[in-house]
């Protein structure tokens, strides 16, 4: 089904089918951001040691899964991921990290696996995306048209110019970026804490998921707040990658090589 | 350069088609990786959109003008599956 990209051994999906190596201290669930596949975690295993296998998760619509259609409702992509992660969340401890829509997605996973009893991870990693139930400060992006949704998606450094004008290209991934942007902005977030520590990241310059509408998350665990900011908008994961993995490390305990 | 004819194998490789062979050269330097085989998927080896359009701009390189159009690396991204499509695409 090819819904993890486990970064800390390529053969390993078909030896413990959870897409890891096996044992590990706590292994790490990556969420993308709209658009986004797993090859933005890549580089995130070579900056991690082997205590921490680097897990991406690849949603329909892109990479590997290309061909099936990307998820239009909460409700089938909430469906896929407990289905998916309920058999793993006991198999040992595990952590999530999820960028924007992916912090979305991990938020609302862990809510789920947290009602039906499984083990929670042992840190949600929000990164780049609003608290719950915070207003959104822009328009959505999903019902834009294509010219102006581009220009949004330029001005927001989330895709390399070099895609935004390659036509043929965009004509064939606009319309998963536009689902998953749907996914995003159609959030309508499960109250209540989790019994799961939480570690907020924004960006310094990011207007759309800002600093202070990131502190709500601090009303959504029962176990613990941080918050962590970066000298960069919102996809700042991109750009200081190996500053944001080295706070993630510390959290962990697996520390960084 | 795009005859389907196996040529003589790399020592340990199965025997690769002369378009197989400048697409797994495209790759092995875009990924800067030593073995490409076959039976490797774009998306499994790191690509992403970026990588995405500098291979297909190898291909037109080196190929000629849309032979590989996007949807097709998207849609069956293994290396001898775009190879075919190049072979179909040039006969």
């Amino acid at each position: 089904m090819h819904l993890f990209a486990p970064f800390g051994g390529a053969t390993a999906v078909s030896r413990d089918g959870r897409g890891g190596t096996g044992a590990a201290d706590v292994r790490l669930y990556c969420f993308p951001y709209a658009g986004g596949g797993t090859q933005v975690f890549r580089g995130w295993q070579s900056r991690l040691t082997s205590r921490v296998p680097v897990v991406g998760v690849r949603l329909p619509g892109r990479e590997q899964r290309f061909r099936e259609p990307a998820h239009t409702s909460w409700d089938t992509a909430l469906a896929e991921l407990t289905a998916a992660f309920a058999p793993l969340s006991d198999q040992g401890p595990y952590a999530f990290f999820g960028h924007s829509l992916g912090a979305r997605l991990a938020y609302e996973l862990a809510h789920r696996l947290v009602d039906d009893g499984r083990r929670p991870p042992e840190l949600l990693v929000v990164s780049a995306c609003r608290g719950p139930g915070r207003p959104p400060r822009h328009p959505d992006m999903h019902s834009l048209d294509g010219p102006a949704l581009r220009a949004r998606l330029r001005a927001m450094n989330g895709v390399p110019p070099e895609v935004l004008d390659n036509q043929p290209l965009m004509d064939l991934l606009e319309p998963m970026l536009r689902s998953d942007l749907r996914l995003a902005e159609t959030w309508r977030p499960t109250p209540g804490r989790l019994p799961v520590p939480v570690l907020a990241l924004c960006g310094d310059h990011d207007d759309v998921d800002p600093y202070e509408d990131m502190l709500d998350w601090q009303h959504h665990t029962w176990k613990g707040f941080a918050i962590h900011s970066f000298p960069a908008g919102h996809f700042f994961l991109r750009e200081q990658e190996g500053a944001v993995v080295e706070v993630i490390a510390e959290r962990l305990g697996g520390g960084t090589r | 350069m795009t005859s389907q004819e196996p040529t003589a194998p790399e020592p340990g490789a199965p025997a690769l088609t002369s378009t197989e062979k400048a697409l797994a050269d495209i790759w092995r330097s875009l990924f800067g990786i030593d073995e490409v085989s076959a039976d490797d998927n774009f998306f499994a080896l790191g690509g992403n959109s970026l990588t995405a359009i500098r291979f297909l701009a190898r291909v037109e390189e080196q190929f000629a003008e849309d032979v590989l159009p996007p949807e097709t690396l998207y849609e069956d991204p293994r290396l001898a599956s775009l190879a075919q499509a190049i072979d179909t695409a040039m006969a």
